[in-house]
């Protein structure tokens, strides 16, 4: 693929490597070139976040470690006194550094980590029999105020991965014994849940919130929903066959909305955001599904022929062709439209 | 952490630069942007998604070849794997478009597949050296001759799999060592050298896979639930990797001449600490993520995060203590790292730099 790397556009390091390997810049000039887009002074910052990142992820998986421990000496107001003391300390802290910092953040982070420690050690000191997802409920539930406040993507995540794992926890110990509810429910909450949250990632990020801009998380819930709403739409295909574990109708239902969502998905990001990873995720996900919908009816009473396996392995490479023509075309004709608003 | 905004075009104006680099050579750069002539490669996802897609094909064509009896011996499976190496080769090179460069690389993945997992059944003393040496001279053979990036990627990594199944099941452990001594060496010259042709680039990540893999099979080797017969003491890769990212430092830092520097020494005397007191992996995850950080490599990055925190809580699971003193190790090399953090920030912060 080709791109142009314009005159006027900003210099980035890897430009700067790829000039420097075509043999268009030489080495002193790249070397030059190289410290001023990455002076000693972003390696140090670079460095400094990183020490800050993994730091505190040790101490807290120090914290974790020392409660699951579950110390006899230890009485239980002591264990109450010792979490909560660093909780407040934590917040504490994170007022007078500045929750606009990065450590200030961290330490928001902190605090909301060790809420989900002292449930635990409530429910390792009064044991109600409690199910689990209870816990991550109530963690949620807990922490939401400081998510909310602190401005921190990481942060969010970890909350979304709380409620995810609660909803999940819940299907499990509820929802599952006794078959009280179809696992086609889970799908949907998780669908649900993540594509709220990323509607929410981007309308902050159509209000500039500056915390936002980071790619990460996108992905991320992306590949949740489709990979939540897909399972139903494969079972339909796999099983709309089968006699005994014919699919019911919430599957047709949730292959409806993977439809939906997928293609305002599509939509949105082709024509209103002009952003290549989800169009190339959901072409993906399309991929995937329309192999397994081909599969299922070659393959469907046909096993053993020669001729059927060399026939789809051609038709996968159709597929997975097509997908790659229509990524290239699709990103050629986005960065024409970008480049034609920036005149 | 972001890169400074600034314009091609300024930046070659900048007098640090404009003193190495002379108004024809200027020029040039400019020729080039205007002609569309800088390419750059597929954009990553286009890459997994052509790679698990051969995948799957090589598979399914692998089926047809069984199921239509062709492959009802070795030399069969051997020729048609040659066939479909050499038809990859030549579509490929005949033509460019994106079907035929997809069925160019399913046909080599299930080539590949034929010649190194079909030609056992030929040797009666079987030995896994076989599929070594296979391997070994496809790579050699097919790497300069097929220009796919993603079979480029995936040859080398196979071929490090089979020397480690090689070494676990036929040689002595301490064989391993010379794996990952051969992997931190080819690391070491696709980083370190400025100019290595970008044909090598697949390989570069090759390695930076194969040598943390290689060192998380090392580390699970030494864990008690592993298979116990394949024990070999593990500081002398440490030494190695240790030494590796010591010298990359140095490099990235200008040469020997800095080695005064105390933000150098400091991360010298981390990584010779990291090296002794922990696994290998460790030091080779901070490698990558300064190597990703210096090239400003999403592949190389991405690696680095997804190994360190393997590494790192491997490491704090095989130590051998009860978890009350894990937790004061964990909480205590936290509190370490972020007294680091504020030291250096008190002492060795460098002035902000203007442009």
């Amino acid at each position: 693929m080709k791109q142009q790397p314009d005159w006027n556009k900003y210099a980035n390091v890897n430009l700067l490597h790829k000039l420097h390997q075509d043999g268009l810049l030489n080495d002193d000039a790249f070397v030059a070139a190289k410290k001023i887009l990455r002076p000693s002074s972003a390696w140090f910052s670079w460095a400094n976040q990183l020490l800050l990142i993994i730091g505190v992820t040790l101490v807290l998986a120090g914290v974790i470690f020392f409660f699951a421990y579950n110390w006899a000496q230890m009485g239980k107001f002591q264990k109450f006194a010792l979490i909560e003391l660093s909780i407040v300390s934590c917040i504490v802290a994170s007022f007078f550094r500045g929750a606009e910092q990065l450590s200030g953040k961290t330490l928001i982070l902190s605090a909301s980590v060790l809420c989900g420690v002292l449930l635990a050690v409530y429910g390792q000191i009064y044991q109600t029999g409690a199910d689990s997802f209870e816990l991550f409920r109530g963690w949620a539930f807990l922490i939401f105020g400081w998510v909310i406040v602190s401005e921190f993507a990481a942060l969010w995540f970890l909350w979304l991965v709380i409620v995810n794992t609660g909803v999940i926890l819940f299907w499990l110990q509820v929802g599952e014994p006794g078959h009280a509810i179809d696992y086609e429910w889970l799908c949907l909450a998780i669908g649900i849940i993540n594509s709220s949250a990323l509607a929410l990632w981007e309308t902050g990020l159509k209000k500039e919130f500056r915390w936002l801009t980071s790619k990460w998380l996108q992905p991320i819930l992306l590949i949740t929903i489709l990979v939540s709403l897909s399972i139903p739409c494969i079972d339909l295909i796999i099983n709309s066959y089968d006699s005994y574990d014919k699919p019911s109708s919430i599957t047709f239902y949730i292959s409806a909305i993977w439809v939906l969502a997928t293609s305002a998905g599509y939509l949105y990001y082709r024509n209103n955001k002009r952003r290549m990873t989800p169009i190339a995720l959901i072409t993906m996900n399309y991929s995937v599904i329309l192999l397994t919908l081909i599969g299922k009816i070659m393959f469907y009473n046909n096993h053993g022929n020669a001729g059927t396996a060399l026939l789809f392995a051609f038709i996968i490479i159709c597929v997975v062709g097509g997908a790659t023509v229509f990524l290239k075309k699709v990103n050629i004709a986005m960065t024409a439209k970008s480049r034609e608003i920036d005149k | 952490m972001n890169n400074k905004t600034i314009t091609i075009k300024e930046l070659l104006a900048h007098p640090q630069v404009l003193e190495h680099i002379n108004k024809s050579e200027i020029e040039q750069i400019h020729y080039e942007c205007q002609r569309e002539t800088i390419q750059t490669n597929d954009p990553l996802y286009i890459k997994i998604l052509s790679g698990v897609g051969a995948w799957f094909s090589a598979f399914f064509l692998i089926m047809f070849c069984v199921l239509a009896d062709l492959l009802d011996n070795s030399t069969n499976a051997t020729v048609i794997g040659i066939i479909f190496f050499i038809a990859a080769i030549f579509i490929a090179k005949a033509s460019k478009a994106t079907f035929l460069d997809q069925l160019a690389l399913a046909l080599a993945i299930a080539g590949n597949i034929l010649l190194v997992f079909y030609h056992l059944g030929i040797f009666y003393n079987f030995s896994f050296l076989t599929p070594v040496l296979i391997q070994t001279t496809v790579c050699l053979v097919v790497y300069p001759l097929y220009a796919n990036a993603v079979y480029r990627y995936l040859a080398p990594i196979l071929l490090a799999l089979l020397i480690a199944v090689w070494i676990v099941e036929e040689q002595p452990a301490h064989f391993i060592h010379f794996l990952i001594a051969a992997e931190t060496l080819l690391l070491s010259l696709l980083t370190i050298n400025k100019k290595i042709p970008a044909k090598f680039n697949p390989l570069l990540y090759s390695a930076a896979t194969m040598l943390p893999a290689t060192l998380l099979f090392l580390n699970f080797s030494q864990i008690s639930w592993w298979r116990i017969e394949f024990q070999t003491p593990i500081q002398v890769s440490s030494v190695l990797v240790t030494a590796f990212t010591i010298y990359l430092f140095i490099h990235l830092a200008g040469g020997a001449k800095h080695l005064r520097e105390p933000w150098l020494i400091t991360a010298i005397g981390t990584s010779a600490l990291l090296g002794a007191f922990t696994t290998p992996g460790i030091p080779t995850a901070i490698a990558l993520l300064v190597l990703g950080y210096n090239y400003n490599d999403r592949i190389l990055s991405g690696l680095a995060y997804l190994f360190l925190p393997i590494f790192l809580i491997l490491y704090y699971y095989s130590l051998n203590v009860d978890l009350a003193y894990k937790s004061w190790i964990l909480a205590g090399s936290g509190l370490i790292l972020l007294t680091v953090r504020l030291l250096a920030k008190r002492f060795l912060q460098p002035k902000k730099d203007t442009i």
